[in-house]
């Protein structure tokens, strides 16, 4: 192992828990330190935390990118279309650049919640609804991809509506017809009795700066493996981390762990960029066009 | 009837009394469904018609059925111009069954896109078939999506094990039982049956079988563990009453199937190669006479 002083220093960012999971208990069990790197833990305010005011709209106005844009971390994960709008939109409006570098560790859990009281018992049921999201984010996407097979894509309505938490509560008061978000609240809608219409696991990448080197992401990744393997043996020792985002709305053994699931983090392929890239200019407004593989994608990770 | 989880207001009604409340003698008659039989047989034989319940509907030996929306929405039109007994759909139906994609983590399957061109087991033409197509659209090109036959829902559970298949569609039970026995349930949806039935039975007759199962979705809702039996039941042995996810059990009352869903619906099944008959109408197709 590395001493003190020869550790590479790196800061991550960190919003919601089960996205950043693998890095939070890498952290924890000391598997960055393993592969020589000092890792710094940067939160930012989440959309799955009861702490997290309201966020603007623009996403680069918002309080992850805003740091990354500022240097005030080197690397960060989001869900694999969000990390995708941001690399090239940023490329193409002087945003700080950022490549993704690899597709990520978690495979979190979205799921369509409606509330106990609601005439909306399936999906097809959505249509012209509109659905509580954070645009532009994971909550978005996801609701776009599980409604695709029940809606046109003409048919399916998202808004952009505050945190996880205030969703919740504008579907029980039925200002809102349904609502996307991950866990830990699908384990506490489950809690209070709301439908859950349809769930699917969803990919985050891996996004950094030029700055990070090839060697010191591959052993941020190596280190991500381990932990992904460290959770899956023993979900409920890490379930704190997930617990601590309801502000004391779930107890540990109500954490659905089963809905974990993360892998080791892979090379962002050619054919897979391109899939994603053209799903996501199929919908309007959803991405810029015109960029290529290579101006959005360095796998250097592993070479 | 003959999976429990799309059948259960109706075996709920009976055994509640509620189809005698509202004058009816229901006879429930058992037909091979894929979550309670084993070896497979005829329940899902290559041609639909020639399957355990389509065949004892031709034959007359049942005057009412339901299956998933899309494969209610495959048998009317397609009994149509074929000399089959005809049915027409009479309602959109009770059972909101969830259905799932399942893996095993032993075959590195993490994500829906990882299932392209990777054969997926199901029913063909039947609940799990559709809603595989459905829940994989947004994933994956319609063209790399990959169903395969692979029997019953225990057999296909076994496939995906051994990794003959990549993955498999199932419901209730088998749903808490592969949860139980550590796979991966990659995603899953609630979905929709609908009701069938030939003529001869009268509107009034089916209004009075609709009261009957909207009662009995309201209590399967209100106490879903009171009837947990019948999905342990088709679990043979393999699940125990406290295993089995009621959450995922939901309910409504039946409701008319409007022109509207039958456009939508029968359009996206012609988006699919092979999937249904063309040509066919709402006229034909529909008849919502028990709201007349």
């Amino acid at each position: 192992m590395a001493t003190e002083t020869e550790l590479k220093k790196v800061r991550l960012s960190v919003s919601n828990a089960v996205h950043s999971l693998t890095v939070l208990v890498a952290h924890e069990e000391g598997l960055f330190r393993e592969q020589g790197l000092d890792v710094e833990i940067v939160k930012t305010a989440g959309s799955a935390n009861v702490t997290t005011p309201e966020r603007p709209e623009a996403i680069f106005d918002r309080p992850l990118e805003t740091l990354y844009n500022s240097g005030g971390m080197d690397q960060f994960r989001l869900c694999e279309w969000g990390v995708m709008k941001r690399a090239v939109d940023g490329e193409q409006s002087d945003q700080r650049p950022a490549k993704i570098v690899a597709l990520g560790a978690a495979m979190s859990k979205f799921a369509i919640v409606t509330s106990r009281d609601s005439n909306i018992v399936e999906p097809e049921q959505l249509a012209d609804t509109p659905i509580a999201v954070t645009i532009f984010n994971g909550s978005h996407f996801t609701t776009l991809k599980m409604l695709e097979g029940f809606l046109r894509k003409e048919e399916i309505k998202v808004t952009n509506f505050g945190t996880m938490p205030q969703r919740l509560e504008a579907v029980r008061r039925g200002e809102l017809a349904a609502c996307t978000f991950n866990e830990p609240w699908i384990s506490v809608a489950q809690k209070q009795g709301f439908r859950i219409i349809i769930e699917s696991h969803s990919t985050r990448s891996e996004a950094a700066g030029d700055e990070m080197d090839g060697p010191t992401l591959a052993s941020n990744f190596q280190a991500q493996a381990k932990a992904a393997e460290m959770i899956h043996a023993n979900p409920s020792k890490y379930a704190h981390y997930l617990i601590d985002e309801t502000g004391g709305i779930l107890e540990p053994h109500e954490l659905q762990t089963w809905r974990f699931l993360y892998a080791p983090p892979v090379p962002y392929t050619r054919e897979r960029f391109q899939r994603t890239y053209q799903w996501m200019q199929s919908y309007p407004d959803l991405i810029t066009s015109g960029v290529t593989f290579e101006s959005v994608v360095d796998n250097r990770a592993w070479e | 009837m003959m999976n429990a989880v799309h059948d259960l207001s109706v075996l709920v009604a009976r055994d509640e009394g509620l189809f005698s409340n509202e004058g009816l003698d229901v006879e429930v008659v058992d037909t091979g469904g894929t979550a309670r039989v084993n070896p497979v047989g005829e329940a899902l034989h290559t041609n639909i018609f020639d399957r355990s319940l389509e065949t004892l509907y031709n034959d007359g030996g049942l005057d009412q059925y339901r299956m998933c929306e899309w494969g209610v929405m495959k048998r009317t039109v397609e009994s149509l111009h074929t000399g089959q007994r005809p049915a027409r759909i009479v309602a959109l139906g009770a059972a909101m069954t969830k259905m799932a994609i399942i893996t095993f983590p032993d075959n590195g399957i993490y994500e829906p896109e990882q299932l392209k061109d990777k054969p997926v087991a199901v029913s063909p033409y039947n609940g799990s078939h559709f809603t595989t197509l459905k829940m994989l659209e947004g994933f994956i090109e319609k063209s790399h999506i990959n169903t395969v036959h692979a029997g019953t829902m225990l057999e296909r559970i076994e496939a995906v094990r051994t990794g003959e298949v990549a993955a498999a569609n199932v419901m209730e039970p088998w749903i808490s039982v592969v949860e139980k026995q550590g796979f991966r349930v990659l995603m899953e949806s609630h979905t929709t049956r609908a009701e069938a039935a030939s003529d001869d039975l009268d509107g009034p007759t089916l209004t009075a079988m609709f009261r009957a199962q909207a009662k009995a979705a309201e209590m399967i809702n209100n106490d879903p563990s009171k009837y947990v039996h019948y999905f342990v039941d088709e679990a043979k042995g393999l699940l125990e009453p406290q295993d089995l996810k009621t959450w995922r059990l939901l309910y409504g009352p039946p409701a008319p199937y409007p022109r509207e869903r039958f456009e939508d619906t029968y359009r996206w099944m012609r988006g699919h190669p092979d999937l249904i008959a063309t040509g066919a109408v709402y006229e034909e197709v529909v008849d919502n006479r028990a709201w007349e």
